[in-house]
C-alpha cells in the first residue's frame, strides 16, 4: 500500500489582528489569531480540528479556503500554491475545495430558492453541463427530494437546511469538503443523521474532509487525524486514536476530562 | 419568465395585505389621474372664465367648483397630479442612483477610501433639503427639476447612510461567505445576495422619499419657489387660494386632500412592498417541508395529582401563542431540594415552561392549567406579586451571560440588586454581601472584581456572576435555562460543578433545562423529557438513561450516544484503522 497523496498542505499559517493604539507614538500592538500552524490532508483522509472559542478555528478555515489573507505561511493544493485574490483566479481551487458552514439558517440566502442556492457554485465556477440536472442529482445525494428545488430555506427544518448546504458544496464535485461545526446548530436527533451523511459521502464519493469542531465526539466519529488548537497554536496533532486515547499535551488531557459523558447503556438493555 | 412569476407573487401578496391594498389603490388613483389628464380634462384647466368665479361643487358641471378666476378645480387637480408624480419619481430615482453606489463604496471599498466617502456623506447630510431647493430655485428658476434634484440629492445621502449599515450587515452574513467560497465574484455577490437583501429597506426609504418629495413640492410651490405661473401643481393651487382661505375654505381642502392621500399612499405601499417581497412572510413561514410526524401524545405517566410537600407543582400547563398550542398539558413536580432535568429539542416548549413559572412569558402568550409554588397558585397572579417572588423564592440563570447582564452596570451592583430589592438591605450592606457572594461562586479577587463591568470578564466569569445574582436571596427554586450551552467544555464542567455544589449546600431545588443528555445526567436526580409541548416521559435519572419507556426517549438516547465522545480506554493497543469503522 503506497501512502496516499497529500491534497492540502498548510505550512506556518499565521494571521494577526491589529490592536487599538495605546499611544500615538508607540506602534500598535498585534494579537495572533493563528501562529505558525501546519497541517496536511491526505487524499481520502479526514482531519479534525478541535479547540475552544478563541483557538483560531474560524481563522484557520478562512485561510484554508483563501477567503482571507495570511500574514505568514503558505497553502498548497496538490503542490500548487493557493493565494487569495479575484474570484476568477481561484476558480480551479474552488472546484476542488468546498465548504459547509455551521448554521444553515444563516448560510443560505433567505431570498434565494434551493435551486439557485445549490447551482451557485456551478454558475460561478463555470462548470459545464446541465445545471438543473446536477442540482437534482446532488439534492438526491444528500437525501432531499428534488421537488424541493423551488422552495425557500425557511420552509425546511434545521437538518434539511444543512442538507441543502451540503448539496451546494457537493455541486461542483469537489475533492475536499471543509466543514465548520456542521452539526453544532442542530438538534441531537438530527446531528447523528448529518454526521452519518458526511461519513457516507466520504466513502461513496471518495471525499477528503476537514472538520472543525469544538465537539470531540463529532471528531472522534468522523476523523482519522486530529489537530488540537489552543490560542492560535497547534498544541498536538496525530491519529485520532492516539491523540484522544493517549494525549501528550496537558491541554488535550484537560479538554478530554471536561467532556460530560453519558453513561453507557447497561448490558441488560438491548 | 421567472421574473414575471415573481412579480405576480408579489402582487398577490400585496392584494392580501390591507395596507398594501389601500396604498396600492391610492397610488393607482394618482397614476390614473396623471394618465387621464394627458388625454382629457372636463374643462381646460387654464381657461379663465370671469362669469363663473367661485362656483360651488356640482354646479354647472364643475364637480369640485371653480376658483376666483372661474377655473375648474377638478381639472386643475388632475393636471397638478403630473407634477407631483414626476417629482416623486425623479427624486426617488436620483436618491437611489446616488445613495446606493455611495453606500456600496462606503461599506465595501478599501478602508481609507470608504472612510472618505463616509465623511463626505456626513457633510452632505448637514445641508437642509428645503433650503437647497430654495437656493437652486432662486438661482436656476423654479422647476420640477430643481425641486426633484434638491430632494433627490438630500435624500440620496441619507439613503447612503442607511443602506451602508444594511450592506455591512448582509456582507457579514454566512451566506455571503458561502458565496465567496462558491467562487462568486464581488460584483455578482452584490447583485445576487446583497442588493436583494437590502431591497426591503431601500423600498421603504424610497417610498418615504416619494412621500416627502410630494410634500416638499407642495411646500415650495406654496412659498413661490415652485414651477412658474403657467405650470399647474397642487402646491401652486394652494398658493393661489391662500388669500381667499377664510371666504372659500373648501378650495384649499381639495389640493390639500390630494397631497395628504398621495403621501399616505406612498407610505402604505412602501411598507406593504417590503413585506410582499420577503419570501419568509409570503409563504406564511410555515415549518418544515416534511416535518417528522410526532407520535401521538404519550401522556402516559402522570404523576399523582397532589404530592404532599411539593415545592413546585405544574399540572396540565398549556401555553398558546397566536392561536398555536406550543405547550400542551405539561405536568411536572419538584420536591424541595430536588434536581429535575428538563430535556427537549428545539420547539419542545422547555424554555416556555420555565418562563411560565416566573410569569415571564412573551407578549401574546396565554397560559392555562396550574403552577403551584409552596401550594399557592402562580398563574393569574398580578405582575407586582410575581415580582416579589422572582429573584427571591424563584431565581433564574440564563443561557447567554453576556446579554443577561447589564453592560453599563458594575457586576457587584448587579449581584447586590436582588438583596436591596427583596431584603431591603442598605447599599453598603448589599455591596459587602455581593463580595461574599462573588467569593462563594468562585470569582477571583472578589473585592476588586465586583467593580468590573461585564465586558471585562470572561464568559465563564460572567456566568458565575449570573449564578451569584440568582443565589443572592437563597431561593427555594433555581431555574437554569441552558446555562452552559454558550460556554466552552472546560468552563462548562466548572459551572456545572458550581451549580450542583451550591444547590446542594443551600438545599435549593434545581430545574435544569437543556438539550444535552450528557449534561443533564451530571446535575439531575429526575428527568422529564419534552417533545412538541408534551411530557413524553419522566422518572428517575437512572430509569430514563437505562430503561426508557417512550420510543422518543430511546431514539434521543441512541442519537446522543451515536455522536457522544466515547473515552478510549486502552489507547496504545488501538490501531489507527479501527477508528474508520466508526464512520
Amino acid at each position: 500500500m503506497t501512502a496516499p497523496a497529500v491534497l492540502l498542505r498548510a505550512e506556518g499559517l499565521t494571521r494577526t489582528h491589529r490592536l487599538p493604539r495605546r499611544s500615538l507614538w508607540a506602534p500598535p500592538g498585534r494579537r495572533y489569531a493563528l501562529r505558525g500552524v501546519d497541517l496536511t490532508l491526505a487524499e481520502g483522509g479526514a482531519l479534525g480540528v478541535v479547540g475552544e472559542s478563541g483557538a483560531g478555528k474560524s481563522t484557520l478555515i478562512r485561510l484554508l479556503l483563501a477567503l482571507d489573507r495570511a500574514d505568514g505561511g503558505t497553502i498548497r493544493y496538490r503542490d500548487r500554491e493557493v493565494r487569495p485574490g479575484p474570484a476568477r483566479t481561484l476558480a480551479w481551487f474552488r472546484r476542488e475545495v468546498q465548504i459547509v458552514l455551521q448554521d444553515p439558517m444563516s448560510s443560505l440566502d433567505p431570498r434565494a430558492r434551493v435551486r439557485d442556492i445549490v447551482a451557485e457554485p456551478l454558475e460561478c465556477l463555470g462548470v459545464a453541463g446541465d445545471h438543473d440536472a446536477r442540482v437534482d442529482e446532488v439534492l438526491a445525494a444528500v437525501g432531499l427530494d428534488p421537488d424541493t428545488r423551488d422552495r425557500y430555506p425557511h420552509e425546511f427544518s434545521g437538518g434539511q437546511r444543512q442538507r441543502v448546504a451540503i448539496a451546494r458544496a457537493l455541486a461542483p464535485d469537489p475533492r475536499v469538503l471543509v466543514a465548520d461545526e456542521p452539526v453544532s446548530a442542530l438538534d441531537v436527533s438530527v446531528r447523528a443523521q448529518i454526521l452519518d451523511l458526511l461519513g457516507d459521502l466520504r466513502t461513496r464519493l471518495g471525499l477528503s474532509l476537514v472538520l472543525v469542531s469544538h465537539d470531540l465526539g463529532v471528531v472522534q466519529h468522523l476523523c482519522d487525524e486530529v489537530l488540537v488548537l489552543k490560542a492560535g497554536e497547534a498544541v498536538e496533532s496525530g491519529p485520532t486514536a492516539r491523540v484522544l486515547g493517549d494525549p501528550s499535551h496537558a491541554y488535550t488531557r484537560d479538554l478530554l476530562a471536561a467532556i460530560p459523558t453519558l453513561p453507557a447503556p447497561r448490558a441488560s438493555v438491548v | 419568465m421567472r421574473a414575471r412569476i415573481a412579480v405576480i407573487g408579489v402582487l398577490r401578496a400585496l392584494s392580501r395585505d390591507r395596507n398594501g391594498l389601500i396604498g396600492g389603490t391610492l397610488v393607482a388613483i394618482l397614476v390614473g389621474a396623471v394618465l387621464l389628464s394627458l388625454a382629457w380634462t372636463p374643462y381646460d384647466p387654464t381657461a379663465v372664465d370671469p362669469n363663473s368665479p367661485w362656483l360651488l361643487p356640482f354646479s354647472d358641471g364643475h364637480v369640485l367648483g371653480t376658483d376666483m378666476l372661474g377655473r375648474d378645480q377638478f381639472s386643475l387637480i388632475l393636471v397638478g397630479s403630473r407634477e407631483t408624480l414626476v417629482i416623486a419619481l425623479v427624486s426617488a430615482g436620483i436618491a437611489a442612483a446616488l445613495g446606493v453606489p455611495l453606500a456600496l463604496a462606503a461599506a465595501l471599498g478599501p478602508r481609507r477610501f470608504a472612510a472618505g466617502v463616509v465623511q463626505l456623506v456626513d457633510v452632505a447630510i448637514a445641508f437642509p433639503a428645503l433650503l437647497t431647493a430654495m437656493i437652486l430655485a432662486a438661482v436656476f428658476g423654479g422647476s420640477v427639476w430643481t425641486t426633484a434634484s434638491a430632494i433627490g440629492v438630500a435624500f440620496g445621502v441619507h439613503l447612503a447612510r442607511i443602506a451602508r449599515a444594511e450592506i455591512e450587515r448582509v456582507a457579514g452574513t454566512d451566506y455571503v461567505l458561502a458565496a465567496a467560497a462558491s467562487g462568486s465574484s464581488t460584483g455578482r455577490t452584490i447583485r445576487r445576495h446583497i442588493l436583494p437583501n437590502i431591497a426591503p429597506t431601500l423600498l421603504v426609504q424610497l417610498s418615504l422619499v416619494m412621500a416627502v418629495a410630494s410634500l416638499t413640492e407642495a411646500a415650495l410651490s406654496y412659498l413661490g419657489y415652485g414651477s412658474p405661473a403657467p405650470a399647474v401643481s397642487w402646491g401652486r393651487i394652494l398658493h393661489d387660494q391662500q388669500p381667499y382661505i377664510s371666504a372659500r375654505p373648501l378650495l384649499v381642502v381639495w389640493p390639500g386632500l390630494a397631497v395628504a392621500l398621495t403621501v399616505l399612499g406612498f407610505n402604505l405601499l412602501g411598507d406593504a412592498l417590503r413585506d410582499a417581497t420577503d419570501p419568509r412572510l409570503r409563504h406564511g413561514g410555515s415549518g418544515a417541508v416534511a416535518k417528522a410526524d410526532g407520535e401521538r401524545a404519550v401522556r402516559a405517566i402522570r404523576p399523582p395529582a397532589a404530592v404532599a410537600g411539593a415545592l413546585l407543582e405544574i399540572t396540565d400547563l398549556t401555553i398558546r401563542i397566536a392561536g398555536r398550542t406550543v405547550v400542551d398539558g405539561v405536568d411536572l413536580t419538584l420536591a424541595p431540594g430536588e434536581r429535575l432535568g428538563l430535556i427537549g429539542e428545539s420547539g419542545s416548549g422547555k424554555s416556555l415552561t420555565a418562563l411560565a413559572v416566573l410569569g415571564l412569558l412573551p407578549e401574546g402568550a396565554e397560559a392555562t392549567g396550574s403552577i403551584r409554588l409552596d401550594g399557592a397558585e402562580l398563574l393569574g397572579r398580578s405582575e407586582r406579586e410575581l415580582a416579589r417572588i422572582r429573584g427571591d423564592r424563584v431565581a433564574m440563570v440564563f443561557q447567554e451571560p453576556l446579554t443577561a447582564l447589564d453592560p453599563t452596570m458594575r457586576v457587584g451592583r448587579q449581584i447586590a440588586e436582588p438583596l436591596r430589592l427583596h431584603r431591603g438591605m442598605t447599599r453598603r450592606r448589599a455591596d459587602e454581601a455581593a463580595i461574599e457572594l462573588a467569593a462563594r461562586v468562585g470569582l477571583p479577587d472578589p473585592a476588586d472584581l465586583v467593580r468590573a463591568r461585564p465586558h471585562q470578564l470572561s464568559g465563564g466569569q460572567r456566568q458565575r456572576v449570573g449564578i451569584a445574582i440568582a443565589l443572592a436571596c437563597r431561593p427555594a427554586l433555581l431555574i437554569a435555562d441552558e446555562p452552559t450551552t454558550a460556554l466552552d467544555v472546560t468552563v462548562q464542567r466548572d459551572i456545572l460543578a458550581l451549580l450542583d455544589e451550591q444547590a446542594r449546600e443551600q438545599g435549593t431545588a434545581l430545574l435544569f433545562i437543556t438539550h444535552d443528555l450528557a449534561v443533564v445526567s451530571s446535575v439531575s436526580d429526575r428527568v422529564a423529557v419534552l417533545r412538541g409541548g408534551r411530557t413524553v416521559e419522566q422518572g428517575p435519572l437512572e430509569t430514563i438513561l437505562h430503561d426508557p419507556r417512550a420510543p422518543y426517549t430511546r431514539a434521543l438516547l441512541a442519537a446522543a450516544r451515536a455522536t457522544a465522545f466515547a473515552p478510549i480506554e486502552a489507547p496504545a493497543e488501538i490501531p489507527t484503522d479501527s477508528v474508520e469503522a466508526a464512520s
